[in-house]
């Protein structure tokens, strides 16, 4: 008999829903998508309502509706933090009790209210925290048996919890508990460095290679204790999340010169330096907790979830230090990726749905593209129905090459093709895509295009089969999770330590440091997305089609979004996106729109006040 | 995501944190700590071993609250079981919060089929 679960993560951050049939991920989606609020912590109604219409069934035909976390033990931390804190938390504590006792408890109540009932088992089933991000990360992995590691700032109790997956499930063993936490410290620094904790943490990683590790022998010393098996303490006289809603203190701030940067305010060399150290002492833990989690589990490959297992700087060292023989990481590890663990976990750990192995040995994820999609006649009748030029191309040879021929003469462009990504990570269905060989490339399409920071990297996508010609990198990397040096031939050397000496972060940003100049960071590495033909036909086609007209396999690929923007989801908001920034063509399936054949775009108000800056 | 709105339920909450969790906080700072704030260098590690180290069936169902009663119920014994007795006598209190704050989000709309859609 069939077994069709749904997934749900909400109530803190990014909320979201998943839904699984018989093992088999059926669709996946964040509520942000579709109600255009950046991470939306809300009851994620239209994520749920895609999944079902997805599986094309009703509420009432759901064996199970599981939930990502145990609110019962969150309470239990919350009241034994405030306990801990005393007075000063009673703001924290009055906070925590509306959020959980007023709203995350009653998360059936929603269900039933949303759905109009509880499916066939008439409640609410819930997963540990750690159990539903260590599900989303062995299930749909490549191995049969694997060492699991799970790192995020807290869920429930665990901040870090090691264990392993095989045919008889999931076995989580050892935790590390809150307040210690590696997400957390690397949010204080965050927030410390003026960016928004729970977003800006990529923020922090991409500055790194612009600083020194000069702070981080005062980060051991004062902050982390870190053993040789991994296992980690913070000091807590430093932090201020257990009392206040600030990350760090005073003596966090006298620790480091002065208090933290105001947001948007200029960054300074003491924010890079910050940032290295922090990610030095990071990826230092990391791999010791990898070797633990080998050395307990015996399992010679590795899976991983969790926010941290998002930093992909981290997870290019570990790969590359040869601990397993083969890691996999969820791309959508953030809670978001709880909905699909969550629904994994029942599947296979309540009703005993056999698990679903690729037999060509990939993952079975399909490509993390698990949302929707829209059809050519969906997207003829939006732009008919606006009156939007356009220029249909069917054959989709000649499509790439059209588009790829617009990219090598230094167009931007909007692409929006299948199933939306699930996950933070754009990776061809909802991307901005450019030529990586332009010099001003990487700051033209932040500032005129992203309306971002200007130091931020851009990471390329290029052909599975091509990725060695470019990268230092022997292993496919789908999802965009592993950063890898650009090769060394292609990198063309300067002089780091004069920009050490001075803070003009522009000097270095419009200096080409490779002949792919837009992808290759300062210290020449790449964020890397290796593009499989079964995955996304169609962006593979365009990768090719760009190589045989340059002779470059690799584009730039980013996020189809503005600052603060959810990624872009239905083609309306991917053509308001396209009018609002100097995007020069849009690709809607197989509909190409030309910027300059597009009718003026009026808009009421100014957009940019929509969208609160992350 | 929410704050509490009423002033009966934010009085309640109140009186809950300083009448009964603030006493214990002194319990907790002369050494009843329930976690521990730094490093601790007679420690050979600090990995915790789960005493559950996989989810039972029992497991996915048992934070599963009706009412509030059934959730004061269920804190309590939680509390018994991991020895915090003084812990575990507040939990109807919480209950009774609980129920105060219970404060849903409005619906306000109807979820069309096609809201993914992009008309």
């Amino acid at each position: 008999m069939s077994t069709t679960i749904l997934g749900i993560s909400s109530f803190y951050h990014d909320s979201a829903a998943a839904l699984v049939r018989d093992g088999e991920i059926v669709a996946a989606a964040q509520e942000e998508r579709f109600s255009r609020k950046k991470h939306d912590p809300r009851f994620p109604r239209h994520a749920i309502n895609y999944c079902l219409e997805e599986a094309f069934i009703e509420a009432d035909e759901l064996d199970a509706i599981v939930f990502y976390d145990n609110p019962l033990l969150t309470w239990d931390r919350v009241v034994k933090n405030c306990v801990m804190a005393g007075e000063p938390a009673f703001e924290q504590f009055e906070k925590a009790a509306a959020s959980i006792l007023g709203i995350k408890l009653w998360v059936q109540d929603y269900a039933r209210r949303t759905l109009g009932c509880l499916g066939r088992s008439g409640r609410v089933l819930f997963t540990d925290h750690h159990f539903a991000h260590a599900a989303s990360a062995f299930y749909p992995s490549p191995f049969r048996e694997a060492a699991i590691l799970t790192l995020d700032g807290v869920g429930e109790w665990d901040t870090t919890a090691i264990g392993r997956g095989d045919d008889d499930g999931i076995e989580l063993a050892q935790v590390i508990e809150y307040p210690h936490s590696l997400g957390l410290l690397y949010s204080a620094f965050t927030y410390f460095c003026g960016f928004k904790v729970n977003s800006g943490e990529y923020k922090l990683m991409g500055l790194a290679p612009y600083g020194r590790p000069v702070y981080e022998r005062i980060i051991r010393d004062n902050l982390i204790d870190l053993k040789d098996d991994g296992s980690f303490r913070l000091n807590m006289e430093y932090f201020g999340y257990l009392d206040s809603f600030r990350m760090t203190n005073e003596r966090f701030d006298a620790l480091f010169g002065g208090p933290p940067r105001q947001p948007e305010s200029r960054i300074t060399r003491r924010e890079m330096d910050l940032a290295m150290s922090v990610q030095a002492v990071l990826e230092d833990a990391v791999l010791r907790l990898a070797r633990h989690a080998r050395r307990e589990s015996g399992a010679p490959n590795l899976v991983m979830a969790g926010g941290v297992a998002l930093n992909c700087v981290a997870n290019g060292k570990l790969l590359r230090e040869g601990i397993f023989d083969h890691i996999w990481i969820q791309p959508a590890s953030g809670d978001a990726g709880g909905a699909l663990g969550a629904a994994l976990m029942a599947a296979h750990g309540y009703f005993g749905s056999p698990r679903r192995m690729s037999p060509g040995g990939r993952d079975t994820l399909k490509g993390s593209y698990l949302g929707p999609a829209y059809s050519s006649a969906e997207v003829r009748a939006f732009l008919e129905r606006h009156g939007y030029p356009y220029e249909r191309i069917e054959d989709p040879d000649g499509r790439a090459r059209t588009v790829a021929q617009a990219l090598a003469d230094g167009k931007v462009t909007g692409f929006l093709s299948g199933r939306m990504e699930f996950g933070p990570r754009a990776l061809g269905a909802r991307s901005i895509i450019g030529d990586p060989r332009s010099e001003t490339m990487q700051s033209t399409m932040n500032l005129k295009i992203k309306y971002r920071e200007s130091f931020r990297p851009f990471a390329p996508s290029c052909l599975a089969e091509n990725a060695a010609e470019y990268f230092d990198l022997d292993v496919e990397s789908p999802y965009m999770l592993l950063v890898a040096p650009v090769r060394e031939e292609r990198c063309i050397p300067f002089d780091r330590e004069a920009f050490y000496n001075n803070e003009d972060m522009l000097q270095i940003i419009n200096q080409a440091r490779s002949d792919l100049p837009a992808i290759t960071h300062v210290d020449f590495s790449a964020r890397v997305q290796t593009v499989h033909p079964d995955d996304h036909p169609d962006y593979y086609r365009l990768i090719r089609a760009f190589r045989e007209i340059t002779g470059f396999g690799v584009i730039i690929n980013t996020s189809f979004n503005v600052r603060g923007e959810p990624i872009v989801c239905s083609p309306a908001d991917a053509y308001r996106c396209f009018m609002r920034t100097e995007m020069d063509l849009l690709v809607l399936e197989d509909c190409l729109l030309w910027k300059s054949n597009q009718p003026a775009f009026a808009e009421a108000g100014d957009w940019r006040k929509d969208y609160e800056l992350d | 995501m929410s704050s509490i709105d009423g002033g009966k339920a934010r009085a309640r909450v109140k009186k809950l944190f300083f009448r009964k969790l603030l006493p214990l906080s002194d319990m907790a700072r002369r050494g009843a700590a329930y976690f521990p704030m730094g490093a601790d260098p007679s420690a050979a590690t600090y990995y915790v071993a789960r005493n559950a180290t996989r989810m039972s069936r029992g497991d996915f169902e048992a934070p599963v609250c009706a009412d509030e009663n059934e959730f004061g119920k269920k804190l309590a014994a939680l509390w018994e079981r991991s020895g915090n007795p003084e812990l575990a006598k507040c939990a109807p209190e919480m209950a009774a919060c609980a129920g105060l704050l219970y404060a849903p989000e409005e619906i306000d709309d109807e979820v069309s089929p096609f809201i993914y859609v992009m008309f």
